[in-house]
């Protein structure tokens, strides 16, 4: 009863973050979805001697198939791009605004002087910035499928929410993560740049193919699974005990922090 | 059988080099109104938050209804009700809605009072609470500590930013409810000495973190006094020394100030009895016990 209260006053809290969230989400996701015919028909009214000559290079090899194929394009705009880009930044201001905001607002007093524990006070604003996140971003998949349901277009839709489970699992390592950050800080401003600064470091290791795999953001686009068709338990399982670890850190650092 | 609401014995708080509260020891009983007092960074908000979880001790053990503060169970927080120093509250609810999820918490919430509280004040509770002035939010704090129905208070400088009619009907508020509520104790830390003296069973007095003293009102009253003395011939060493003399101050060539806390009736008898010219009694209230702790340097606000 008192952790689902303080979910409540948590949703109600962040209503515009989920108002903007899925404004954008929807927008992105409309367009993303009606513009493939597009796209499609460009790819197709190429002469065939240009096909030819655009295939032998990767990048516009790439392009071809992604253009070529709905599944594909969808993955490539929605996974590996804007829910990547656009949930690391709504991770960001979330972990943000719910801890450091709660201290810069000097509401913590009030906040952990309810009779709730700070582990529950830990564990109900977490569920509530997952929530969240969830909420915009499954609206805004579903969204896609809604709009391709609507313009004609089909996709190998079981794979691609497969992959969101991924790509959700790793967003919220990248949540959890900034929580923690939060906690530590007192501005939520500060709090957000050593966030997005920790987010820098850990895309590192996407640039180089031997340490793709440690990079949480090279995770979240779930292209082992999507891609090259490997099993989705390692990452899905690598995640979830990255987000059990980054959780344990969190309640940690939440029970002995002086407010 | 332990009748202490709140048990706090050689408390610490360290904030790295610096500390803040050091080997305090304080009893609250059941039933009892408890003042804190002392003057600015004396560790009175420290020692507050320390008592709410919000700090962590350095050293020092809590006692809250008799279990210590960190196996304290959900049930035993609800009984704990706490205002504290600035009525910070979230701005982006209404006062009604603000009641609806604090009462969430609190099994036995009294609505009746919450709504006959809200009436008295006029709170309007479809306002923002960002739209409310100081004094309506600390009054809209004291509406949801009291509908609460704790058995222990917990005041940090509530009285900050009141008008003088809002502090009396605060502290006419918080005696009302106490009388309404058999057993209920109250710890109340305050710069305004006058009010706290009106209201409390015993003062404590922090000074730079230190516990100087704790001293029931009823002494206070009856014990504590200065008496002006201009002896005929030098008095004895033995009467300036009786025990429950807290100061002696030479004035002239045979002439005493003699502040006392304890024990006057025998004092003044011993006084009366040895050869005076002159001989008054000045009573002593809380400000001057607090200039006698903080100092005359000080501006009378801690």
């Amino acid at each position: 009863m008192a952790v689902r209260n303080i979910i409540c006053k948590e949703l109600h809290q962040m209503r515009w973050i989920i108002i903007i969230g899925l404004l954008v989400g929807f927008g992105l996701a409309v367009i993303l979805a009606s513009t493939f015919g597009y796209l499609d028909q460009i790819v197709e009214e190429i002469p065939p001697e240009l096909f030819e000559l655009l295939s032998q290079y990767e990048v516009t090899r790439e392009l071809l198939a992604i253009f070529g194929d709905y599944t594909l394009y969808v993955w490539s705009q929605w996974h590996a791009k804007n829910l990547y880009q656009i949930g690391a930044l709504f991770a960001i201001i979330i972990a943000a605004t719910q801890f450091a905001g709660e201290v810069s607002r000097r509401t913590i007093g009030y906040y952990l002087t309810r009779p709730v524990s700070r582990r529950e006070g830990y564990l109900a604003k977490v569920a509530s910035g997952l929530l969240v996140l969830l909420i915009i971003f499954a609206g805004g998949t579903l969204m896609i499928w809604a709009v391709s349901a609507i313009t004609g277009q089909t996709a190998d839709w079981g794979r691609f929410f497969v992959a969101l489970i991924i790509s959700l699992v790793w967003l919220a390592a990248y949540y959890l993560l900034g929580t923690i950050i939060s906690i530590l800080n007192r501005e939520p401003v500060t709090a957000g740049i050593i966030i997005g600064l920790s987010g820098i470091l850990l895309s590192l290791p996407g640039m180089f193919a031997v340490s793709r795999p440690f990079s949480i953001f090279y995770q979240m686009r779930a292209v082992d699974y999507f891609i090259y068709g490997q099993s989705l338990f390692p990452p899905l399982i690598y995640g979830l005990i990255l987000n059990g670890i980054l959780l344990l850190i969190g309640l940690r650092v939440f029970a002995k922090k002086d407010f | 059988m332990n009748d202490s609401c709140l048990q706090i014995k050689n408390l610490g708080k360290d904030f790295g080099p610096k500390t803040a509260l050091s080997g305090v020891t304080i009893s609250l009983e059941k039933g009892e109104i408890m003042g804190l007092v002392g003057p600015n960074g004396a560790g009175k908000t420290t020692l507050i938050k320390l008592v709410m979880g919000l700090l962590h001790p350095t050293g020092g053990s809590i006692q809250i209804f008799g279990k210590d503060r960190n196996m304290l169970s959900r049930n035993d927080w609800r009984r704990v009700g706490y205002i504290a120093d600035e009525p910070i509250l979230y701005d982006f609810m209404t006062v009604r809605k603000l009641i609806d999820f604090n009462k969430n918490f609190y099994p036995r919430w009294d609505e009746d009072r919450c709504r006959e509280l809200l009436l008295r004040f006029h709170l309007p509770v479809g306002e923002a609470i960002k739209n409310l002035s100081r004094g309506m939010k600390t009054q809209l704090a004291l509406i949801l500590a009291l509908a609460q129905v704790p058995d222990l208070l917990i005041l940090d400088e509530p009285l900050d930013g009141l008008d003088p009619l809002r502090r009396l009907e605060f502290l006419n508020l918080i005696l009302e409810d106490f009388t309404r509520q058999e057993g209920r104790s109250v710890l109340i830390s305050s710069h305004y000495l006058e009010e706290l003296e009106r209201i409390a069973d015993r003062i404590a007095f922090l000074h730079e973190g230190e516990l100087k003293r704790v001293v029931p009102m009823e002494q206070l009253k009856v014990e504590e006094k200065t008496i002006r003395v201009v002896f005929q011939k030098e008095p004895p060493a033995a009467l300036l020394a009786m025990p429950g003399i807290k100061a002696v101050q030479k004035e002239g060539k045979t002439g005493y100030l003699i502040t006392i806390e304890d024990n006057f009736n025998a004092i003044y008898e011993a006084c009366c009895s040895y050869p005076h010219y002159v001989l008054e009694i000045y009573h002593r209230n809380l400000e001057d016990m607090f200039y006698d702790y903080a100092g005359r340097d000080e501006d009378g606000r801690s």
